[in-house]
């Protein structure tokens, strides 16, 4: 907070004068109607401080803003169903805004966009809500992709409005594949919702598991031995591995180059088949739960696993090559990116220290209601974990994906970006469907 | 490793199948059309295995298709939910016969852990008749392979007279 002191006057006296609620890792800043339209005011001019998420619980509104390093979160009544707009002074709000409205109907006043999110059919007499904003100009067209198509293809649509094969604008409509993630959560224990977690995006199994998992720890005030958050670590690099593979095995598709995919698909399938053996699940779902692990790792399988980590360098070599990046074209340095991060993943997890046999999977978790947040940077971006525990049940929970801020900047990006090469970069960097409909 | 000699053996199985019963009625190739009603996305990643690292199937005539009028098989993926429903329904419409649904993954059998949600109909057999269900959450190749090898089974028995998909 002190770097929100002297660099951001106006909000930091805002949330230094909130009354306080207890939360970890930060207290909640509890702020009254007038203090809430200040603070968005404040947010107008203020760069040092960034918007996270936005979200409705049981008549509350729920800001978090990144201060520094920590995650603040931030709250105020809700006036009649009602709060002043995050995204007059935030544009990235608009999203979260939709999809709180959808998800609770609390109305976001002077919201710079008032279409649903995922209510698909929700508002007029086309089915399709919600409508797209941009109009063909002269000379342009429009297409629709999706939400069904391609081969194995997320279930997204995308509009686009194109001069030629030059693309002039791009919008993405979310919601086909929205399942009730959080109301399916709030209710559920802990340990039952962490099921729920690790099935929200593939990309991101052990991701939401581990952010999940700290959120309800903070909560409850359990503390973990370090063996257990360094095995969360490993795990944590070998997703992050298996899902920049898999994104090189799409694109090398993508672009024809399919030795490779099928060179990059048969290692992700070795490093997953060991995965199985080591803890019992090839994407390592159901492993991570609050209090430590539910598995033990069976290390029989680890010389395998080490060798099969020691070929992802050998097999993304030729991402780097004049051939390849021939072929990418304008998004070679994604491509290369996404290699280098699995190689990166995959040295990391080498070197992470196992836990011995002795060692203890999990802590008890202590018996202690409260508000709690958890974060982990996955490999699309940060997911974020509020919620609040109440009698030993989840009361409420909301969670940050990376998912809708990539298709936004997808969408910026496009602007005359030839057609084949925009839909190249966006089977490079557009996170799975799920974890944007939740 | 050994899952790798496995897995040769259950494509040869199936290419051996394949030459033996494809005729009847699916003529010599078998056709994919996936949907995704509402996935999380890993069993699209070992969808994508089995297209990728077994790829010599395609050189037997097993593919996926783009185009649901070229596919013998709609194979669903996800729970239904309500977004993509009717998406799925157009999808098999669209399809000739003879055709199957193949519900693959815990989600598409009967909604998983998703199947108490509001938001959710169920499995893919809420919207559509399922012909084979493959469960796993997400199956491996090996166990999505072994499925379509079922199809192919199911498929040597031909349908009655006057109604060639009998069982859609
Ligand atoms: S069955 Fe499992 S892997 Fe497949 S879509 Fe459902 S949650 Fe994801």
């Amino acid at each position: 907070m002190d770097d929100l002191k002297s660099d951001a006057v106006n909000v930091a006296t805002i949330l230094d004068r909130a009354a306080i609620e207890p939360g970890a890792p930060e207290n909640l800043r509890v702020l009254t109607a007038l203090d809430w339209e200040r603070l968005i005011e404040g947010l107008r001019n203020e760069t040092a401080v960034g918007f996270v998420g936005l979200f409705i619980d049981r008549g509350r509104v729920y800001l978090l803003l990144r201060c520094g390093e920590a995650i603040v979160p931030v709250v105020s009544a809700l006036n009649e169903g009602t709060y002043c707009a995050v995204s007059s002074a935030r544009p990235e709000a608009a999203w979260y805004e939709r999809l709180a409205h959808d998800l609770s109907g609390a109305v976001a006043e002077q919201a710079n966009d008032e279409r649903p999110a995922i209510a698909l059919g929700s508002v007029g007499e086309d089915p399709a809500w919600p409508g797209f904003r941009d109009a063909p100009g002269n000379g342009e067209y429009q297409i629709g992709l999706g939400p069904v198509g391609g081969l194995i293809a997320a279930p997204y649509h995308r509009h686009l409005t194109l001069d030629g094969d030059v693309v002039v604008a791009t919008e993405h409509r979310f919601g086909y594949t929205h399942r009730g993630v959080l109301r399916l959560i709030a209710g559920q224990s802990p340990r039952a919702a962490a099921r729920t977690c690790a099935r929200i995006d593939s990309e991101a199994c052990v991701a939401h598991a581990v952010a999940y998992a700290r959120a309800v720890e903070a909560a409850s005030a359990c503390s973990l031995p370090l063996h257990i958050e360094e095995m969360r670590g490993k795990m944590l690099a070998l997703e992050q591995c298996t899902v920049s593979l898999l994104r090189l095995v799409r694109a090398a598709a993508a672009v024809g180059a399919d030795r490779l995919a099928t060179r990059l698909v048969t290692l992700r399938g070795t490093i997953a088949d060991t995965l199985e053996v080591i803890f019992g699940h090839r994407l390592m779902m159901d492993v991570v739960v609050p209090g430590g692990m539910a598995v033990r790792p069976d290390l029989s399988a680890w010389p395998v696993l080490s060798d099969v980590l020691n070929d992802v360098d050998t097999v993304t070599r030729p991402l780097g090559g004049w051939s390849m990046r021939k072929r990418f074209g304008s998004n070679a340095s994604f491509a290369g990116d996404w290699a280098r991060r699995a190689r990166k993943a995959a040295k990391e997890a080498c070197n992470a220290p196992w836990h011995r046999d002795a060692e203890p999977t999990a802590v008890p978790l202590p018996d202690h209601d409260g508000f709690g947040m958890g974060a982990v940077v996955s490999a699309h971006g940060l997911i974020h974990y509020a919620l609040s525990l109440e009698l030993g049940v989840i009361a409420f929970v909301f969670i940050v994906t990376p998912g809708s801020a990539v298709a936004e900047a997808l969408e910026r990006a496009s602007k005359f970006m030839r057609i084949d090469d925009f839909l190249l970069r966006s089977v490079l960097l557009m996170p799975p469907a799920s974890g944007i409909d939740l | 490793m050994t899952q790798s000699k496995k897995r040769s053996d259950i494509v040869q199985d199936l290419v051996a199948r394949l030459a033996a019963t494809g005729e009847t009625l699916l003529g010599r190739s078998l056709a994919i059309r996936h949907v995704d009603a509402g996935s999380c996305g890993g069993c699209e990643m070992e969808l994508l295995s089995v297209t990728l690292m077994w790829d010599h199937l395609g050189r037997h005539g097993i593919c996926m298709v783009d185009d649901p009028r070229w596919a013998d098989i709609l194979l669903i993926t996800g729970v239904s939910s309500t977004g993509l429903a009717e998406s799925a329904r157009q999808c098999l419409a669209a399809m000739a016969r003879p055709r199957f649904v193949v519900a693959v993954g815990d989600c598409a059998v009967d909604g998983g852990i998703f199947k108490s949600s509001s938001s959710v109909l169920g499995g893919a057999g809420a919207i559509l008749p399922v012909d084979l269900v493959i469960s796993g959450c997400p199956p491996s190749p090996a166990r999505i392979i072994s499925g379509l090898l079922a199809v192919l089974d199911a498929n040597r028995v031909p349908s009655a007279p006057g109604s060639p998909a009998g069982r859609l």
